[in-house]
C-alpha cells in the first residue's frame, strides 16, 4: 500500500454504471483511497434495485442512480479524511446523469482526462460504444460483467490486448419470420408474436413482423383490415359495443381465419402437431360475462402466477383494448413506434401473456404465466450480489496493477479472470487467464488512427478532400464515412452535392471537433481513421491543417506539424466509429448481463440462450428457497 | 451507434462487388437524401434468369442490416412485395441461407444472397408457403401461374 498510495492519488477513474456492479465497484475504490473519480449512469433508482445495490435506500427511489452513489461514495471517503479530488480537473465522485453514448458530452477529450475507464454496464451495445472511445482516447479499459453465478473482469489495452470487439459476441436470438408467423414450436416463439402484435395493433404497424402490405401486395389479408385499418380513436371515446367488435373482430381474424389460412396452404402437411384454430366467438361467451364486471385475471390473487385458460386470455385481452382505449392509462403516443412492448410495461407484458398463451394453445405449445412470460419477453437472469461483489473486486485488483506497472505493461501484468459456478480441476473458482494480443483482423481496433487538425466552420469538403487527402495523404479516389454514413465518394454524382459544403455542414452530424471520419480508397486498398480536431490558424499560415501522428496533442501548435510519413502505411484497414453517438439507446442485453428487472423474489425464472425450459416452463414459479442456491443461473459467457 | 463490425464488413462487401458483380444486378447504400447515404440498408436490383418466366423484370430488393451482421444475416424484403409463394405479404423473403436458425453463415456474401434470392423466383419451395395466393395458384393451376409470373415480370421490366 505504501507503493500504491501516491498513486492511488495521482490517478483520475472514469467509472460507467452505478448499478450492481458500480455499487460494488464505487465501494472498493473510495475504501481504496481514490478521491479523484467520476461516475456516468442514465438510470434512475428502482425498488428492484435495493437488494444488491447497497448504495441505495428506499427513499432514493426514483432519483438517478449515479448521483446517489455519488453522495454514498464521498461518505466512504470522509471517513478516510478525504474531502476533494486530489487530481485538478477531476471531481470528488462526481456523477453525470446521462447517457455515455452522447458524444455530445462524452466525447473523447473528456474520456482523455482520466487515468483508466472501468466499466460496470449491462449491456453490450454500451460496451462496444466505451470500448471505441477507450481505444480512441488511449486509455485502458478494466470490463467486467456477470451472469447469475458466472462473472469475468479484463483489461484491454489498445494494440497490447484484445479489444472489446476483437472476438464475436453471442448475440440475442432474432427469430426469423417464418418461425414467428407460420411455425412456432416454442413459447418463445408465441412471445416474440405477441410482442409484434403489440406494435401491430398499438404502435407502428408498418414495423410489425405480422404486418402485410395490403397496397402493394396483391394478397388478400386474413387480418391487416380488422386489426389496423379498423384501430379506433381513443379520441371519439368509443363504446363498449365498438370496442367489442372491434376486439372481436380482430381476434377472430388473428386467431380463427388467419389459422385457417394458415391451414388452407397445407403447411402442416405431416407435421406432428396440426395448428387448431380458435372460436373466439364461443369463447368470447363466457369472456364477456366477466369483462362486464371488469377484474380480468391479472388482478386476481396470484393472478400473475397461475396459467389463464384459453377464456381468461380473451378477457384479458378484452379488457386491455378497453383501457388503450378508454381510461387514462393507454399508452401516449399511441400507434406510433413510441408504443411498443416494454416488459416493464404492466400493460404490454399483460397484453403479451394473453396473445401469446391464446397462440401456443393453438399450436399444442406449452403456456406460460405471466411471471414465467415476462421471464422470457425479457431474458431475465437474476443478478447475484455476490458474483457483482467478486468482478468487482477484481477489477480493483486489475486497476493497482496497472497503476503500479504502467499502462504500457498490461499485457504482461493483467489477466482475463473468469469466475466460475463449479470449481476448476485445482479446486478453484477463480480462473485467470493470460490476455491475448489483438485480433489482425479486428475491424475494431487494429486501424491506424490519425488526428487532422483543421478548421472545420472554414473549410469546404472540396479543399479537405484535394488539399489534405489526395495531395497530402495521397489519396487517390477517397470515400468518406461518419459512423454508417457515406458522405462522399470520388466518382459518385450523389455526393458532390457535399463538396461546396462546410465541414460542419455535412450531412450525418458533420465533421467537427471530435468527428471520428473513416476514410477508405478501394483503389489502394488502404482506410485510415480520422481524429478531427477544430482548430483556428492565422490567415498567413501557409497550411491551413495539421496531420497529426497517432497520439492527438491536447492543444496542437502551429509549428508542430508533421511530417508525410506520419501517415500510415497503405494496409491499415479498419474501423473505428466510437465517436458517433446513437440516439437509441439499445439496452437490450445479449450475453453479459446485470438484471434488475424482478421485484419479486419468488418470481425469479431463467431463461437465456439455449437453455431448456422443460423444467419449470408452464408450472407457477416456485416458491424462494433462501439463501438463492436454487436459482439456476442461465448461462452462457463470452 | 456506428457499427464496427458490420460496417467494415459492409465496405468489404462494397468493395468486392464494385470488383465484380453478376450480370444485371445492382447493390448500393441507400441514399438518405441528403447527400449522404446509409450503409446499413442496400437496395439491389435481381433480374429474372434467362429462359424462365421470370425473365425480363427486375425485381427490386431491400436489405436491412443490422450491428449484429455479419453474426446475422440482414432481413431481405421485395419492394413492393412480390407475387412468389415464399414471400410474405410484406415483402419479406422466406430463405434458408437468410435464416439464423438454418443455412445463414457469416461467410454469405452479399452477392450470394441475391444469386441465392434469384434461384429461388424459379423455383418456390411448397415446403414454405409464406403468401397463400401465389402459394395456391402454384399447386393447383400452374397454367395460372405461370400468366401471373409472365405478367409479374413484364411490369416490373425496366423501363
Amino acid at each position: 500500500m505504501e507503493v500504491l498510495s501516491p498513486l492511488i492519488s495521482s490517478s483520475s477513474i472514469l467509472v460507467i454504471g452505478s448499478g450492481g456492479i458500480g455499487c460494488e465497484l464505487l465501494k472498493n475504490l473510495a475504501g481504496s483511497g481514490f478521491t479523484a473519480v467520476e461516475v456516468i449512469d442514465l438510470d434512475t433508482i428502482d425498488v428492484s434495485n435495493l437488494n444488491r445495490q447497497f448504495l441505495f435506500r428506499g427513499e432514493h427511489v426514483g432519483l438517478p442512480k449515479c448521483e446517489v452513489a455519488c453522495i454514498a461514495s464521498r461518505k466512504i471517503s470522509s471517513t478516510l479524511g478525504h474531502t476533494s479530488s486530489s487530481v485538478p480537473g477531476v471531481g470528488f465522485y462526481k456523477p453525470h446523469h446521462g447517457n455515455v453514448k452522447d458524444n455530445s458530452r462524452f466525447s473523447t477529450s473528456f474520456f482523455k482526462r482520466f487515468t483508466v475507464v472501468l466499466n460496470a454496464l449491462d449491456n453490450v451495445s454500451a460496451r462496444r460504444h466505451v470500448n471505441r472511445l477507450c481505444l480512441s482516447a488511449d486509455i485502458p479499459l478494466i470490463e467486467a460483467g456477470t451472469t447469475g453465478y458466472l462473472g469475468q473482469t479484463t483489461v484491454i489495452a489498445g494494440k497490447q490486448t484484445e479489444c472489446y470487439e476483437c472476438q464475436p459476441k453471442p448475440t440475442q436470438k432474432v427469430y426469423p419470420i417464418c418461425t414467428i408467423r407460420s411455425t412456432p414450436s416454442m413459447p418463445v416463439h408465441c412471445i416474440v408474436w405477441g410482442k409484434e402484435l403489440y406494435k401491430l395493433m398499438f404502435g407502428d404497424a408498418t414495423a410489425s413482423m405480422l404486418f402485410e402490405d395490403t397496397v402493394e401486395s396483391d394478397e388478400p389479408s386474413t387480418f391487416m383490415e380488422p386489426v389496423v385499418d379498423s384501430r379506433l380513436k381513443p379520441t371519439d371515446s368509443p363504446s363498449f359495443d365498438s370496442i367489442k367488435s372491434y376486439a372481436v373482430s380482430a381476434l377472430t381474424a388473428l386467431y380463427t381465419t388467419e389459422i385457417n389460412k394458415q391451414l388452407s396452404m397445407d403447411r402442416y402437411k405431416g407435421a406432428a402437431k396440426v395448428p387448431v384454430a380458435k372460436d373466439i366467438e364461443a369463447l368470447m361467451v363466457k369472456a364477456e360475462e366477466w369483462w362486464k364486471s371488469n377484474e380480468p385475471p391479472s388482478t386476481k390473487d396470484n393472478g400473475e402466477k397461475i396459467i389463464w385458460t384459453d377464456e381468461q386470455c380473451c378477457h384479458e385481452l378484452f379488457s386491455i383494448i378497453k383501457e388503450v382505449y378508454t381510461t387514462s392509462t393507454s399508452p401516449p403516443a399511441l400507434f406510433t413506434a413510441a408504443t411498443e412492448f416494454d416488459k416493464d410495461n404492466h400493460l404490454s407484458m399483460r397484453f403479451v401473456t394473453a396473445a401469446s398463451n391464446l397462440r401456443a394453445s393453438i399450436f399444442s405449445i406449452e403456456t406460460s404465466s405471466f411471471y414465467t412470460a415476462k421471464g422470457i419477453a425479457g431474458n431475465i437472469i437474476p443478478a447475484i450480489a455476490t458474483t457483482n461483489a467478486i468482478v468487482a473486486g477484481l477489477q480493483v485488483l486489475e486497476l493497482f496493477k496497472i497503476l503500479k506497472h504502467g499502462v504500457s505493461k498490461i499485457k504482461g501484468v493483467c489477466k482475463f479472470t473468469y469466475c466460475l459456478r463449479d470449481k476448476t480441476r485445482k479446486g478453484l473458482f477463480l480462473q485467470p487467464t493470460s490476455l491475448v494480443s489483438p485480433n489482425e483482423k479486428c475491424y475494431v481496433c487494429r486501424n491506424a488512427r490519425v488526428v487532422l487538425s483543421v478548421n472545420a466552420e472554414t473549410t469546404i469538403l472540396q479543399t479537405m478532400i484535394d488539399d489534405i487527402l489526395k495531395k497530402k495523404m495521397s489519396f487517390n479516389s477517397p470515400i468518406l464515412q461518419i459512423g454508417c454514413s457515406q458522405i462522399y465518394e470520388d466518382g459518385e454524382e450523389e455526393y458532390e452535392v457535399n463538396l461546396p459544403k462546410l465541414l460542419k455542414d455535412l450531412p450525418a452530424g458533420g465533421i467537427k471537433d471530435g468527428t471520428i471520419l473513416t476514410v477508405e480508397d478501394f483503389e489502394q486498398d488502404m482506410e485510415i481513421t480520422l481524429e478531427i480536431v477544430h482548430m483556428e490558424f492565422d490567415e498567413e499560415d501557409e497550411n491551413q491543417f495539421i496531420v497529426g501522428g497517432d497520439k492527438p496533442k491536447p492543444k496542437p501548435s502551429k509549428s508542430s506539424e508533421k511530417e508525410e510519413d506520419d501517415v500510415p502505411g497503405d494496409d491499415n484497414l479498419g474501423d473505428s466509429t466510437a465517436g458517433a453517438a446513437d440516439a437509441n439507446d439499445n439496452d437490450d442485453d445479449d450475453d453479459i448481463v446485470e438484471i434488475t428487472e424482478e421485484d419479486n423474489a419468488n418470481s425469479l425464472r431463467t431463461r437465456k440462450r439455449g437453455r431448456s425450459e422443460e423444467d419449470d416452463g408452464a408450472v407457477a414459479p416456485k416458491k424462494a428457497r433462501g439463501g438463492g442456491e436454487d436459482e439456476e443461473a442461465a448461462i452462457a459467457i463470452d | 451507434m456506428s457499427a464496427g463490425i458490420a460496417r467494415g464488413r459492409l465496405s468489404e462487401e462494397r468493395k468486392a462487388w464494385r470488383k465484380d458483380h453478376p450480370y444485371g444486378f445492382y447493390a448500393k447504400p441507400n441514399s438518405s437524401g441528403d447527400g449522404s447515404s446509409n450503409l446499413m440498408i442496400w437496395t439491389a436490383g435481381i433480374p429474372g434468369k434467362d429462359s424462365t418466366d421470370w425473365e425480363g423484370g427486375l425485381y427490386k430488393v431491400q436489405m436491412e442490416f443490422t450491428e449484429e451482421y455479419p453474426s446475422k444475416p440482414p432481413k431481405c424484403k421485395f419492394v413492393p412485395p412480390l407475387f412468389h409463394p415464399n414471400v410474405y405479404p410484406s415483402g419479406t423473403i422466406c430463405l434458408s441461407i437468410l435464416n439464423e436458425e438454418e443455412d445463414w453463415r457469416p461467410a454469405i456474401t452479399i452477392k450470394q444472397m441475391l444469386l441465392g434470392i434469384q434461384d429461388l423466383l424459379d423455383t418456390p419451395n411448397p415446403n414454405s408457403p409464406a403468401q397463400s395466393e401465389a402459394y395456391q395458384l402454384f399447386v393447383r393451376d400452374k397454367a395460372a401461374y405461370k400468366k401471373r409470373i409472365l405478367e409479374e415480370a413484364r411490369k416490373r421490366a425496366p423501363a
